[in-house]
């Protein structure tokens, strides 16, 4: 075994080290600036541009999923020409054969769920109208559906 | 000046209205040296300037606990220090690697292969015990001031040192023995 002095082995520390601060004293950065650790700047780019492509998946599958659920309706009495009407309030439908019937809307709300409708609401939710029908032979609550 | 020099100088112009310890000239004269004491413990240049910077905002912040009569150098140095230590504690997970194999290179390579040698050595030292390399060796100071700047007896000093020499000299005398 060859033998290294203390002499020896102090020389190269004090040389070694030297070196190791000569070399790297070139990449010492600015005084006051400290680095970004690469995991915090990755999700800090990362993290922003996730959300944004997740925000337009969204906003992109509400707009395909309104298109579809707004098809156009066949045309009826109801649906063309129709007006605002408070809860509570009663409108007349008159039909061309003259018949016609009071229609007062009692209640409406979301509801979710099986419902007897077709084709069932693309997003499960669909609005529920209670409404009560008068006509010469009668009254009674009826339930009307909206998806 | 830099940022840190700025900052120091305003705030203690401010608060110690030309306190004994002028600490934006002693931060402008000392941070070279304790960045080479940060470097020795850290290895990393980025990380000893983080280290220096956390030092000096220490130093900063409990300036009422230094006492007159103290040096600021081995004030300055133990902060250092435990700062270096800190860090590296904090990023344990980092693995390093060396670019060059010592063994292959020639004589006229020696200034880096003796700081490759070094840089070998210390990566197998405990952190503790670089901290003792550097006060020594690149600080210059003895063992008695080590043993008051760390806060450790003269024996732990002592004990460090030999065990760090003796592991620069096994990696010497097997280099030695293969060439």
């Amino acid at each position: 075994m060859i033998d290294v002095t203390d002499r020896v082995v102090d020389a190269t520390y004090r040389r070694g080290i030297a070196a190791l601060v000569a070399d790297g004293a070139h990449l010492q950065p600015e005084a006051g600036r400290r680095r970004i650790p690469i995991l915090v700047a990755a999700g800090g780019i990362a993290i922003p541009m996730a959300a944004l492509v997740i925000a337009a998946f969204v906003v992109i599958a509400g707009h395909a999923q309104r298109a579809t659920a707004l098809e156009p309706a066949p045309a009826s009495a109801s649906t063309s020409g129709a007006e605002a009407v408070q809860v509570g309030q009663t409108v007349r439908v008159t039909e061309p054969n003259g018949s016609r019937v009071d229609v007062t809307v009692e209640n409406v709300f979301f509801a979710a769920g099986p419902a007897a409708l077709n084709p069932a609401p693309a997003n499960g939710l669909f609005m529920v109208a209670d409404v009560t029908v008068s006509s010469a032979v009668g009254a009674g609550i009826e339930t009307a559906y909206s998806a | 000046m830099s940022t840190v020099e700025e900052a120091l100088a305003a705030d203690l112009g401010g608060i110690d209205g030309g306190s004994e310890v002028d600490w934006a000239a002693t931060y402008a004269a000392r941070r070279d040296r304790l960045y080479g004491l940060a470097l020795v413990i850290l290895r990393e240049s980025n990380d000893a300037s983080d280290a220096v910077q956390s030092a000096f905002e220490k130093a900063l912040r409990y300036r009422g606990r230094f006492r007159e009569g103290v040096a600021p150098d081995a004030w300055l140095a133990r902060i250092t220090c435990n700062e270096a230590i800190s860090l590296a504690r904090r990023r344990r997970i980092r693995r390093w690697v060396t670019f060059r194999d010592t063994d292959a290179m020639s004589a006229e390579d020696a200034p880096v292969v003796e700081r490759l040698v070094v840089e070998d050595a210390l990566r197998r030292l405990h952190l503790k015990h670089r901290a003792v390399v550097g006060l020594h060796y690149h600080d210059g100071y003895g063992i008695d001031e080590i043993a008051s700047i760390l806060g450790i007896p003269r024996g732990t000093v002592a004990s460090r040192l030999h065990h760090a020499r003796a592991v620069l000299r096994a990696i010497l005398q097997k280099r030695e023995s293969q060439s």
